[in-house]
């Protein structure tokens, strides 16, 4: 049955793109807010805001029980996570079923087995999705030398029992990786008391590039192409464009149907995203996991493809089939995104909350901005720092960028210190225009030049 | 009334704010929101000692001098001390109930229930005053 009454579970600009979608579908909308969100956008635009409890997350956006609870009790009979939060925690979906109300997102044993990295690559292998070339035990030097000439150099050792990077070593020979054996091992010995080691092919240079997808429940998967999400400060994504344009069509064609294949296997229902590192000299991807939910960057999918994912989400959640055909999507141009948070670019990043002095924010023909933010708007210490998505949509990769720089010179915020410089310079360097990045290029190669010249 | 409020809210504030603080590794911040300010350091840099329990004894000060008890969460009243009732510091002034489980609301200081503001059944909200006690 089609939701007559939502409750939004998140806050921030999602909440708001949240509570819009909702309305155009005329679904009445309940935000949930903590006690520093009562005045949010998303509170104000909804018919009903509840405050859930403090501004400590943990009493409030994460705890499933109150959100529930506050769910059921507005009468809600339909439940949008957003993403971040509680968005990936199964218990959601589970409490939502207890109590009648239609979960905006995959099942919960979906959740569970996506959600777990093991059983993920089980899900993906059996589907006939690439891995990263790796090793079973790696118990000699004798075998790191054999395995590594069979995976193809440069490889990773790593503890079995591993994590933290302690145990981890990256070899480039047969000599190394012999070396490396030795190295590791004993490191891993010392660390976890257990020696065992594995091998993986070690991708330099990657890039991550991830598929958007959207499932019935019932085996039927519609994609909207991919994402190329390569720019990230400490795996944190702060670009994301769509297409991909590092990689050939035959390529591309092969990564969509892998992903769509992951997904159409475990009969996934709703919005999901598969995520892939993608080795750019070897034309290669390996899967790397599915996040079960919309995604931040999801506007350069709806921009290529000109379709709401947010309602598509409740449409289904409501019952509703697919509403596109997977050749009804027709994708076109080229988007870019930059997240604008408040953060010191020039003292590490540090979040940086306050009040909104200023908020002059561009307009034009195919720029969006997905903002909670306005003049006076208080940015919270309590949450994550973003304070808008801004989205251009051109007719090519060099005209988006064309776009995105304009779009950014014309944006004014003051009150906090924000990305928005840092973006302008990521959009106007020279490798970032051909295209030649990789995952790392930011932390190795673009502030390492901003440092060198502010020194 | 709505000191009681206000000050519950700033001791979750600042224990919030010491989370936030303790998992950024910063050295030191001076957080303001709305009309409190928050210093948090790990040294005595900021030359405050000492501000979080400052910040937190201010706030406590605040609610012994009033006498409201407010939900500490959202959910729905299941029952709520009758006017006139006398109550013991500690004693359970109200009690909640979230998706069937009840959590008692307690009193943080002794006196008699001049009003009680729900009735069984409504949704309280995070800082709803459930009842106000009069010493």
């Amino acid at each position: 049955m089609a939701i007559k009454r939502v409750f939004i579970a998140n806050r921030g600009e999602i909440a708001l793109r949240i509570v819009r979608a909702a309305q155009a579908l005329n679904i009445e909308t309940v935000v949930a807010v903590s006690d520093v969100d009562r005045d949010s956008a998303a509170a104000a635009l909804a018919d009903r805001a509840v405050v859930l409890g403090p501004a400590a997350a943990a009493k409030s956006y994460l705890d499933p029980r109150l959100v529930v609870h506050a769910a059921r009790e507005t009468g809600c009979d339909g439940l949008h996570p957003g993403y971040g939060f509680l968005s990936e925690r199964a218990i959601l979906p589970r409490l939502c079923q207890e109590h009648g109300i239609a979960f905006v997102g995959p099942e919960a044993d979906v959740i569970d087995a996506l959600g777990d990295k093991l059983s993920a690559r089980a899900i993906a292998r059996a589907a006939g999705v690439p891995l990263v070339p790796g090793s079973e035990c790696i118990a000699s030097a004798a075998d790191a030398r054999r395995e590594g000439e069979r995976i193809g150099f440069p490889v990773l050792l790593k503890a079995s029992a591993g994590g933290g990077g302690r145990g981890m070593v990256i070899a480039n020979t047969a000599d190394e990786a012999e070396a490396g054996f030795h190295k590791a091992s004993a490191e891993a010995v010392a660390a976890f008391g257990d020696g065992t080691l594995f091998m993986e092919r070690f991708v330099p240079e990657a890039r991550h590039v991830e598929v958007q997808l959207m499932g019935d429940g019932a085996g039927n998967v519609v994609h909207f192409g991919e994402r190329d999400c390569s720019v990230q400060r400490r795996y944190q994504k702060l670009i994301e464009e769509a297409p991909c344009t590092a990689m050939n069509d035959a390529l591309r064609a092969q990564l969509q149907q892998s992903a769509t294949a992951l997904a159409a296997s475990v009969k996934y229902r709703n919005a999901g995203t598969a995520e892939f590192l993608f080795d750019v000299m070897r034309q290669e991807f390996y899967f790397i996991e599915v996040n079960a939910r919309i995604q931040v960057e999801h506007p350069v999918s709806e921009a290529i493809s000109g379709f709401d994912l947010v309602q598509e989400q409740l449409r289904i959640a409501g019952g509703a089939p697919l509403s596109v055909k997977q050749e009804d999507v027709v994708l076109s141009g080229h988007a870019i995104e930059c997240r604008i948070n408040a953060e010191d670019t020039r003292r590490d990043f540090v979040p940086s909350p306050g009040r909104i002095t200023r908020w002059e924010p561009p307009v034009g023909d195919h720029i969006r901005l997905d903002s909670h933010m306005s003049q006076g708007a208080m940015v919270p210490p309590f949450y994550d720092s973003m304070i808008g998505k801004l989205i251009v949509h051109g007719e090519s990769r060099a005209q988006a960028i064309e776009m995105m720089s304009d779009a950014l010179d014309n944006f004014r915020i003051e009150g906090v210190p924000t990305t928005v410089d840092l973006h302008r310079k990521i959009i106007n360097h020279p490798d970032f225009k051909d295209n030649r990045f990789h995952t790392r290029w930011l932390e190795q190669v673009l502030l390492p030049q901003l440092q060198e010249k502010a020194a | 009334m709505s000191s009681v409020r206000d000050s519950v809210a700033a001791i979750d504030n600042a224990r919030a704010l010491l989370e936030v603080f303790t998992a950024n590794g910063w050295d030191s911040a001076v957080i303001r929101l709305g009309d409190s300010e928050f210093a948090f350091s790990r040294t005595d840099v900021l030359g405050r000692p000492e501000p979080v329990v400052a910040a937190a004894a201010e706030a406590t000060l605040a609610v012994q001098a009033t006498h409201s008890v407010t939900a500490p969460h959202i959910g729905t009243v299941v029952s709520v001390a009758a006017a006139g009732t006398e109550l013991a510091a500690g004693a359970v002034a109200a009690v909640l109930s979230v998706l069937g489980e009840t959590v008692d609301v307690v009193t943080a200081q002794s006196g008699r229930v001049a009003a009680a503001h729900v009735t069984p059944g409504d949704l309280a909200e995070f800082g709803t005053v459930l009842a106000e006690l009069a010493s």
